[in-house]
């Protein structure tokens, strides 16, 4: 005669089950495991714009899904930013240099800065580091 | 500061990294670090953050105490820098500016003392860095400034001629800095201290911070002079803040640790102007008058109170061919300057200091 562990009937009679609860929780495992990929904004995504010393508009770039192009009103002028996923840029600008504009779609977190203007794209995290040159 | 203390303090972070398993990122169980004067380090962290505009770009003042009077100290400092060092524009009413000086037809002024300091400053950069950086070539600056960013025009490249006339006309002219603040320039050059004045402004800023008995803090005068303090909200990797340094051309990480330092740095990309394939900027060499620059980036660390000097060494170090940069490194370390130089070109790094650590550094 064949030696039976406690509990031998119950899981020859319930085994279907028990593989139906376990499948169900390493899938729970999984998920939670996954969400921080799924919900993160990754680095540097969030972008304030700010005019003279005050913030005027926060965005998440990382759900910015169309380009989009809009005007602040900068201390000499309407000045033009565009946002894309990840990336913003100022598109136009009164200033007579057009440092900022040349500086073209930035995904990198350096600011993109309008002197003449006052206005600057800040983003708000730089990931892993606490400066970019 | 001897250099073997400046190559201490960068890995300082790394080693107490490695061996203070207490240390957490709120500074609860911080390690013992050293610190440059009395003050608070650490502890429990109220960041704040202020913004100005000065200087033609964007100033960050970044402490984690909450210390919102030391910020508006700070910022009243760098507008008033800001008006005493505008060639273009005269001063505030009460000042007496390089616009000032550049227009009193050669006659002597006195000038706000902070301005005369800023001059000895100056003076002592041309020394340093063999005329790589010169105070007096304010005319040529105007007009490559002009041809190459005016308003309503196409850059054009300014007549060389008149170039070199500017600057024949700026190394025999001088700077006399008599009693009582008194100024004079004799011989018609004009002053532009562009290439020391936020490095200078960054000096009076730590002045002010350390006089408040703060240590904890970021200064970021655009990318170009940086005051690093302790940074309170990485403890456990030995309070240094971790700066990446972009190098524009592919995708090349580089990245420094430091901690009480100063970082200056000078970059031709985001002021370019291209004519064929040549890349012109706002950097000028006082002795040939190109603003075409042998290296694109230029990187100096050093003590966390001479920062006028590094900014002037970091135009030095864009403006020297790379076969030169070890010879203008053990002479700036040799009359006493404990400095780190880095230089690219091109996405290539072109020269690293012995001892000075920067991840993701491949010389050739």
């Amino acid at each position: 005669m064949a030696l039976k562990f406690p509990g031998w009937n119950f899981l020859r009679k319930h085994w279907l089950d028990l593989m139906l609860y376990l499948a169900v929780l390493a899938l729970a495992v999984t998920g939670l495991c996954l969400l921080p990929v799924f919900f993160s904004s990754g680095e540097a995504h969030v972008l304030n714009i700010n005019v003279d010393g005050t913030i005027v508009k926060t965005v998440d770039l990382a759900r910015q899904q169309e380009e989009e192009h809009f005007e602040v009103e900068g201390t000499n002028g309407p000045v033009t930013i565009g946002i894309k996923k990840n990336a913003a840029a100022i598109l136009a600008s009164p200033c007579p240099e057009q440092y900022c504009v040349r500086m073209g779609w930035v995904d990198d977190g350096r600011p993109i800065v309008c002197a003449y203007s006052h206005v600057a794209l800040l983003f708000v995290s730089n990931g892993d580091v606490d400066v970019i040159l | 500061m001897k250099k073997s203390s400046l190559l201490f303090t960068l890995s300082l972070g790394a080693v107490l990294g490695l061996f203070s398993c207490g240390g957490t990122a709120d500074g609860s169980s911080s390690p013992v670090l050293s610190q440059p004067w009395p003050g608070e380090m650490g502890g429990n962290i109220d960041p704040e953050q202020s913004t100005t505009f000065a200087f033609d770009t964007l100033l960050y003042i970044t402490t984690y105490h909450g210390e919102t009077a030391v910020h508006d100290e700070i910022i009243d400092t760098l507008q008033k820098l800001d008006s005493l060092f505008d060639p273009y524009n005269a001063p505030v009413p009460g000042l007496t500016s390089v616009y000032s000086l550049n227009n009193a037809g050669g006659e002597p002024l006195a000038v706000d003392p902070l301005l005369y300091e800023a001059l000895q400053d100056a003076l002592e950069a041309e020394e340093a860095t063999g005329g790589l950086f010169n105070p007096l070539i304010g005319k040529a600056t105007a007009l490559y400034k002009e041809a190459f960013y005016g308003e309503g025009h196409e850059p054009y490249l300014p007549d060389m001629d008149e170039v070199q006339s500017f600057i024949e006309e700026a190394s025999g002219s001088s700077l006399v800095l008599g009693e009582n603040y008194t100024v004079q320039i004799q011989g018609g050059a004009f002053i532009d201290l562009g290439g020391i004045a936020k490095g200078f402004a960054l000096d009076k800023t730590i002045e002010i911070l350390k006089s408040h008995g703060v240590c904890d803090f970021l200064i970021q005068l655009s990318g170009s002079s940086i005051g690093l303090g302790n940074n309170p909200e990485r403890m456990d990797q030995g309070g240094t803040f971790r700066v990446r340094i972009n190098t524009y051309v592919g995708d090349n990480d580089h990245i420094l640790s430091a901690r009480f330092n100063g970082l200056s740095t000078s970059a031709t990309y985001e002021q370019q102007v291209m004519f064929g394939p040549d890349r012109y900027s706002h950097i000028i060499n006082p002795q040939t008058g190109s603003a075409v620059c042998p290296n694109d980036i230029g990187v100096v660390i050093g003590d966390i109170e001479s920062n006028a000097m590094l900014d002037a060494f970091s135009t030095a170090v864009c403006l020297t061919p790379g076969e030169n940069l070890a010879a203008l490194d053990e002479s700036l370390n040799e009359k006493g300057y404990d400095v780190g130089l880095f230089a690219m070109k091109d996405g290539e790094d072109v020269y690293l200091s012995d001892g000075f650590e920067i991840s993701g550094v491949e010389l050739p």
